[in-house]
């Protein structure tokens, strides 16, 4: 016990080092607010219910976007491993793409869908579609033409191949998709909320700290640091149960 | 022109600052298990945190500046950098390195020889990440909120509230040339400086 929480010295560190300043009046307590005052902003945000309607919308987009990218990625991905022709016609335009930032085209999505859920739900989904296409590319080209054989010479119908072979085969990678994904679908969904929007948590952050409530950008920026910190956990999780056989790839993603 | 170079010195600047931290810090948690205990749990604590949420702190703070904008971009660019410096390190392998030391080398020429050049094709893997991303928040950062009035991403976001749907259709292009042509750069260098090795395209 002693020994794991001596492995976290380096957050208590932090967080002393922080009361410290606030409390120290060398800075600005308005500006540097101490972690009590950050924290009963916190717990003000969830008991007045100002929190609950911000933070429905972000999971809104974030899962709207994330569950549409997923089945759509998937495919895709499939698709361009499985069929040259549409690896062809697909793949110069996705490795064309992939460079761009796509978050410029956002003010489009304002014009073509409006400033409400739908333009942050398109935005989130073709953002998170790259990291599942290209990863479900990779892991249909990576399956070993010898277990399809196999399982075909035993008598598996296409369905059963599919099942079967495939799709554990495949599972791995498009898990190490989802989990590089789902982070940049949190985050997404909140620069577009402070770009333009009017509600969810972004939008409340940006308001708040533009209405000048100090605490409560901190309170707002340490509600969405839990939600990014959870949904990579339940998406860890949930891959540690169903792909129990591989360990997880090293990641690098953005957020 | 003025709009792109002052986007320009926003994103390379907060990459530059840090990109380069975080390389600098990832191989010396790579060598250095102390530095690992110390940097480990603060990275795995926030990485999967949406680095932008911060913005509106960083606003607080130092306004709509282009100080907020870079510290951001830094920030942000710190974790790929680090993480692939750190990963780069760690697949070493170590016979490599006993090889070095039996022939005498020293941990400095060891590091400068074998470690460094070995783990400098997943660095390069990182940076790449990190450029895809500078150039992301600085649209971001921009269209929240800029003084001066200037940048590629307040450009956007004023013909878009203006109507000049003509000017912001250029602008994004504007921004979607630079992203494009940074990253085929990068690779054009990053094969360069790998020339004759085994290495995967991306």
């Amino acid at each position: 016990m002693a020994r794991r929480l001596a492995r976290y010295h380096s957050i208590a560190l932090l967080l002393i080092g922080w009361e410290v300043l606030a409390r120290s009046g060398l800075v600005n307590p308005r500006l540097f607010p101490s972690l009590p005052s950050i924290g009963d902003e916190l717990v003000q945000l969830f008991t007045t219910g100002i929190i609950w309607p911000h933070l429905a919308a972000t999971l809104f987009r974030v899962i709207g976007g994330f569950a549409g990218a997923t089945v759509a990625g998937v495919a895709i991905g499939f698709l361009m491993a499985r069929f040259a022709i549409i690896g062809r016609t697909v793949e110069p335009f996705f490795s064309a793409s992939y460079p761009v930032p796509r978050i410029a085209i956002y003010p489009i999505f304002i014009l073509a869908f409006g400033l409400g859920h739908l333009s942050k739900v398109a935005l989130v989904f073709l953002e998170c579609l790259y990291p599942i296409a290209i990863t479900t590319f990779y892991g249909t080209r990576a399956i070993d033409p010898v277990y399809v054989w196999a399982a075909e010479n035993m008598g598996a119908s296409r369905r059963q191949v599919l099942l079967r072979v495939v799709a554990p085969a495949l599972a791995p990678y498009v898990f190490n998709g989802l989990r590089v994904a789902l982070p940049i679908a949190l985050a997404i969904a909140v620069i577009t909320e402070m770009i333009g929007a009017t509600e969810g948590i972004g939008y409340l952050v940006a308001y708040a700290a533009a209405s000048l409530a100090r605490a409560q950008v901190f309170a707002g920026v340490l509600v969405i640091a839990i939600v990014g910190f959870i949904l990579d956990a339940g998406i860890s999780g949930l891959r540690d149960r169903l792909v129990f056989w591989e360990r997880p790839a090293a990641s690098i993603g953005w957020n | 022109m003025g709009h792109v170079a002052i986007s320009l010195y926003r994103s390379m600047a907060g990459l530059i600052l840090g990109a380069g931290a975080g390389v600098l810090l990832g191989l010396m948690s790579g060598v250095s298990r102390r530095v690992a205990g110390f940097f480990d749990p603060i990275i795995s604590l926030s990485n999967p945190v949406p680095k932008v949420a911060i913005l509106p702190v960083l606003i607080v703070w130092f306004g709509i500046s282009d100080t907020s904008k870079i510290v951001l971009i830094a920030i942000t660019t710190f974790f790929p950098a680090y993480l692939s410096a750190l990963a780069g390190v760690r697949q070493v392998q170590t016979p490599w390195v006993w090889a070095a030391r039996s022939m005498g080398a020293r941990p400095a020429q060891v590091f400068r020889k074998v470690v460094f050049p070995a783990a400098l094709p997943q660095i390069l893997g990182g940076l790449r990440v990190a450029l895809a991303l500078a150039f992301i928040l600085m649209f971001a950062s921009e269209a929240v909120g800029t003084a001066h009035r200037a940048g590629l991403g307040f450009l956007v976001i004023v013909a878009e509230a203006g109507g000049r749907w003509d000017l912001m259709l250029s602008a994004i292009t504007v921004i979607g040339i630079l992203g494009f042509t940074a990253d085929r750069l990068l690779l054009v260098a990053s094969r360069s400086v790998l020339r004759g090795r085994e290495t995967s395209r991306g």
